[in-house]
């Protein structure tokens, strides 16, 4: 007889598949509150500068929560979406990928800019005569930090009260030394790790 | 504390239904706070999870109330009647799931809205409508349209060619291969 998905875990889902946009932005663990001040400055840029992995979608969406008139694009790889012309603050997520002439373009109008991106665009950006502020995706990233997250994720899949799979500091600290600041890679090996369980148990 | 509370309670324990059947259930939402709804919105759709991207069905909606004030301490009750789909029935995979969701979000006004979600199984029932025949039926499986109808014994005399020219080529080298090639077109 078909149960209910993760019942026996007393959960819902498992907790490391790919979320939505809205439940990646309410499980969000991101400090805004130092981009959010700078964002009070006309033609202000904030940056979220980090690797594949290392959470710079999960900051741009957490940031545009604060936002209510926010324009978000992402630049698939090899692709060129149009650049939203209304909405402020444009959210980029994959910067790097601008042409030039969109990086000109958008660095030198007056909009607002939260940048997700590879890249340092500082130089370009003070040259274009913007406030900027950087932030490095993984720069809180540390053994602790990892197992917040990853257990903030199991949290975010509770099905009802009760107990539910905890992830250890152990293996937190496996996953860290083994993935450093790539977050998704964690959530993969996570993911399997979940796949595989059949009793609710510490991880 | 949450402006208000909200609970989805399925008619069946189980929460067990075959395609085609109708799946009730209640509804149950406790005010806290002082709020102002703009409705309740009852909302009915399969969504899958798992390591792919979140894709899913239409979503049928349902208006349980239209807006207005409400006091701490209220307690509402609805319930809902609703048409399960025939497909697709609920897959519990290893990288791909599809679930049955009935989900009741309240309208606030410029604040996060409150909602519950509650999934429920869906097993084969009634056949989907455009499922015409009968289950042991032979289906007679014909190429699809646009595919190449070239004999496959002329694409072997083709290939056989092409890697025969290749070997020249590569054997005797470029200058023998034009010499080759002025020969069989002199000769055409």
């Amino acid at each position: 007889m078909t149960a209910l998905s993760f019942s026996y875990l007393n959960l819902r889902r498992n907790p490391f598949g790919e979320l939505t946009v809205a439940e990646r932005t309410a499980g969000a663990i991101v400090d805004c509150d130092a981009a959010l001040r700078h964002l009070a400055l006309p033609r202000s840029v904030v940056q979220v500068i980090g690797e594949k992995g290392f959470g710079k979608t999960t900051h741009l969406l957490a940031l545009a929560t604060h936002f209510a008139n926010n324009a978000y694009v992402h630049l698939p790889e090899g692709q060129r979406p149009a650049i939203p012309q209304l909405g402020e603050p444009l959210l980029i997520d994959e910067a790097q990928r601008l042409t030039r002439r969109q990086r000109w373009q958008t660095f030198r109008t007056d909009r607002k800019l939260i940048l997700g991106t590879h890249q340092n665009f500082e130089n370009a950006l003070r040259r274009a005569g913007r406030p900027i502020f950087t932030v490095a995706a993984n720069q809180f990233t540390d053994e602790l930090r990892v197992q917040t997250l990853l257990n903030a994720r199991v949290q975010a899949a509770r099905r009802a009260d009760g107990h539910i799979p905890a992830i250890t500091i152990s293996t937190a600290s496996k996953l860290f030394a083994q993935f450093g600041s790539d977050i998704r890679s964690m959530e993969h090996a996570m993911y399997d790790t979940f796949q595989q369980l059949r009793n609710i148990q510490d991880v | 504390m949450s402006k208000c509370d909200l609970q989805i309670k399925f008619d069946r324990e189980d929460r067990t239904y075959a395609g085609g059947e109708t799946v009730t259930g209640r509804v149950y939402i406790r005010i806290n706070n002082s709020m102002k709804s703009n409705g309740v919105t009852l909302t009915h759709q399969w969504r899958t999870h798992g390591r792919g991207n979140v894709s899913g069905g239409t979503k049928e909606t349902v208006e349980l109330e239209d807006a207005r004030s409400y006091s701490p301490g209220e307690e509402l009750e609805f319930s809902f009647s609703l048409r399960s789909p025939t497909y697709p029935v609920t897959y519990h995979g290893t990288m791909l799931n599809v679930d049955h969701y009935v989900s009741v979000e309240v309208n606030v006004p410029w604040a996060f809205d409150p909602k519950a979600e509650e999934d429920y199984v869906l097993v084969p029932g009634e056949p989907p409508a455009h499922f015409v025949g009968s289950r042991n039926e032979i289906i007679a499986l014909t190429p699809a349209a646009g595919k190449s109808s070239t004999p496959p014994n002329i694409i072997l005399a083709i290939l056989s060619m092409m890697f025969s020219l290749a070997f020249f080529l590569l054997i005797k080298g470029p200058a023998d291969f034009a010499k080759m090639c002025w020969l069989v077109a002199w000769a055409k």
